[in-house]
């Protein structure tokens, strides 16, 4: 019971050691200092004898959907280089490749997009990102920007696997990558400033300011990067805005404006054999986004209207302008003890425009609309089980009345131990360039592509341990796939295609000063086994000190296919990297500085991810980060 | 490393290529390239090649065709090395991938 107790505590305030512990599950975990997540009940305080014990209200909407979450430190601190690689290194059944040390590319050399579970891929439409409660992705081609995600003011990434259209809608096919900003809990003023210079001329800044005065709060995050990349083309800038305010017209009301514009300047570097000097892009992307929040006893209701629009160049002529807008009104409302509902409505457009530059082309891409009412039951008939279901009805413009639903429970029938079990049917909308845009191909009579995920999971958390296994199968049809090259690609549906795996993680902290993770995942995808690995491995270890932490984690992807039917198999990557951080508290100053080291591809070892596409070898960021 | 032009008098190689480095230049008989830093491993040398007596008798628009040597060179961190393209190590180079999509 003691050791129960003793886990919950630490699952809702991982406090300085946070970043231990990868793949936490959501159901359990609350991040320190972080605002009231979506629903669920709020924090009860009980006494017990000398202890007192905070149970944590979920930071899933779904308790019985197989989630983890990523704190945002632990993103900052990650030795990857982007956000949704950091998410990968803690979900083995996340595939994020690599793109070297710089921006994800364009085109065939693309890397970036997020397979989870077997769907999702290059570019990735099947994995939706939502920030801060709006759907992210781009209009046309439909995939979120991999390099867009700044870690400096993430508070959580939550990912949710096996999909979730029930509850987020288009694209939550193959699962969701929920990312949450932080604001500061106390009034106050807190600056965090990281500036890291490394290999390859790599200059990173970024800085993070966060407010909190009377009934006023703001977040602001600046972060650039800018490098000349480990070989010819494979450079590229960034940089990257946001600012958020809150006004808290009451306790239980309160108004967000958010924006965030990102600017990226990148080129696809080719294969190491033909290497592309002048295939650049240059992308400018805006959100923008309202929220109305109302909260009081077992009553949530939020309002989120939104808008995504943004500039893509590239060297061949290709211009274009799309945009994503919308609105999402969700309520939640705890109308009995043990029972929630959960209702919505959202509708959403897309569309955009294209033209050739160079050709003069403008192929007609159009617009789209479609609009959603959702809802969710939860019901406690015990406090030890919990049974979910929900459904969706999406009317689209193209496609009519879309009918999704899905079912999961929950038992935890001993302290610290889970069974768990979800159903869920699941939705993509096929993108305006699927449909319209010929480069290299399109087909205007794609049919939307839908899933059924199922999966099955046992988990054990104590205060040192955390043990999760889960199997899953994904049943797909009328999954989108191009074939060939250009002239002769095309781009059609597929029949149908059955996943299935499995994923363990486990998860040691606390064990005196060290702690560690394993996580893996096993899955037989089929035929169509382009840029789907079989099985994955992540691994880390870290020791914590007085004054310095060091680690060091890494990766091994077995069975990485170039093509479809297990055809131009590439090596097993197997990639280690270190980290060493030493942290000053200024006593009195309320200031605190942290050098840091990163140390990537600690082995040297010469592997890719994409043929053709060699990683950087062995290669160092040297930071200093400083909170005031 | 340094790609030097040894074909022969008739023939321009241009945008040599060596594993992650490339040089966006024309190189004549005898002509090298500018040091330049590629990475660590194994490839053949890539070029377009463009013959010049075939092009006087053609009297066409000038056609610079995909090649590669046949031998593979290898280098490894901190060594120099100086690749010729001679006439008897040549081979034409099928492995340019094509225009790609967005």
């Amino acid at each position: 019971m003691l050791a129960t107790i003793v886990a919950i505590l630490l699952a809702a305030d991982p406090g300085p050691q946070a970043g231990l512990a990868p793949g936490t599950p959501a159901s359990q975990a609350a991040p320190a200092g972080a605002e009231p997540p979506e629903g669920g009940p709020a924090d009860r305080e009980v006494q017990m004898d000398e202890v007192e014990v905070r149970i944590p209200r979920p930071v899933s909407k779904d308790s019985t959907a197989d989630t983890s979450l990523t704190p945002g430190e632990r993103v900052r601190e990650s030795t990857r280089t982007s956000t949704f690689q950091a998410v990968a290194q803690d979900n083995a059944d996340v595939y994020v490749p690599a793109g070297g040390v710089a921006l994800h590319g364009v085109a065939n050399g693309a890397t970036g997009g997020i397979r989870m579970r077997g769907l999702g891929g290059s570019p990735n439409t099947q994995v939706l990102v939502v920030e801060d409660g709006v759907p992210d992705y781009q209009g046309i081609f439909g995939h979120p920007i991999a390099d867009a995600y700044i870690p400096t003011l993430i508070d959580e990434v939550l990912v949710v696997k096996g999909g979730d259209s029930v509850l987020y809608g288009t694209n939550a096919l193959a699962g969701a990558l929920v990312i949450r900003s932080r604001w500061l809990g106390v009034d106050g003023v807190e600056v965090d400033g990281d500036s890291a210079a490394g290999s390859y001329s790599t200059l990173r800044e970024q800085v993070a300011v966060l407010s909190r005065s009377g009934s006023w709060d703001v977040a602001a995050g600046f972060f650039a990067l800018d490098t000349k990349g480990h070989r010819d083309g494979a450079g590229g800038t960034e940089a990257i805005g946001v600012g958020a305010v809150r006004y808290r017209m009451s306790p239980s009301l309160s108004l967000v404006i958010r924006n965030k514009t990102a600017h990226l300047e990148g080129n696809d570097p080719g294969p190491v054999t033909h290497p592309t000097t002048d295939h650049w892009y240059d992308v400018w992307r805006d959100t923008a986004s309202l929220q109305l929040d109302y909260r009081s006893e077992g009553v949530r209701l939020t309002l989120t209207p939104y808008l995504n629009a943004g500039i893509h160049k590239l060297y061949d002529g290709f211009y274009s302008r799309d945009y994503v807008g919308g609105a999402i009104a969700e309520g939640e409302v705890q109308v009995a003890p043990g029972l929630g509902l959960l209702a919505g409505l959202s509708t959403e457009g897309v569309g955009g425009e294209v033209e050739n530059r160079i050709t003069g082309d403008d192929p007609h891409v159009g617009t789209r609309w479609s609009s959603s009412v959702y809802g969710q039951a939860t019901w406690l008939p015990t406090q030890a089980f919990t049974l979910v279901a929900g459904a969706r009805e999406m009317v689209s413009s193209a496609y009519g009345s879309i009918p999704l639903y899905k079912a999961g429970a929950r038992w935890e029938f001993l302290p610290g131990l889970h069974l768990r079990a979800a159903v869920a049917k699941n939705f993509r909308q096929p993108t305006l360039r699927e449909l319209y845009l010929p480069y290299p191909t399109a087909n205007p009579d794609l049919k939307p592509e839908r899933a059924l995920n199922a999966d099955l999971g046992v988990g054990f958390e104590s205060a040192h341990l955390s043990l999760e296994v889960s199997g899953y199968r994904t049943e797909a049809t009328n999954l989108i796939k191009y074939f060939g090259e250009f002239p002769a690609a095309e781009v059609v549906n597929i029949d149908r295609v059955v996943i299935w795996g499995a994923e363990a993680s486990l998860v040691l902290r606390s064990l005196g000063p060290f702690s560690a993770y394993l996580s893996g995942d096993w899955q037989g995808v089929g035929r169509y086994t382009r840029q789907n690995p079989d099985g994955r491995v992540t691994f880390g270890v870290e020791a914590t000190g007085k004054l310095l932490t060091v680690g060091t984690d890494g990766e091994w992807v077995h069975d990485l296919f170039m093509s479809d039917y297990g055809r131009d198999r590439i090596p097993d990557v197997f990639v280690l990297n270190a980290s060493a951080r030493c942290r000053w508290d200024l006593a009195g100053r309320k200031v605190a500085l942290e050098p840091y080291l990163l140390v990537r591809n600690l082995l040297d070892r010469q592997y890719a991810y994409v043929a053709g596409y060699v990683m950087p070898g062995l290669n160092v960021l040297v930071g200093l980060r400083i909170e005031v | 490393m340094v790609v030097s032009n040894y074909w022969g008098a008739h023939v321009l190689i241009r945008n040599p290529s060596f594993n992650g480095c490339v040089w966006n230049v024309t190189l004549a008989f005898g002509e090298s390239t500018a040091p330049g830093r590629c990475l660590p491993g194994s490839d053949h040398v890539h070029f377009q090649k463009l013959d010049l007596d075939q092009e006087a008798s053609d009297q066409g628009v000038p056609v610079w065709f995909n090649y590669q040597t046949i031998s593979v060179k290898s280098v490894g961190y901190g060594s120099f090395h100086t690749f010729d393209v001679e006439s008897d190590d040549v081979e034409q180079d099928f492995s340019v991938p094509g225009p790609y999509g967005h």
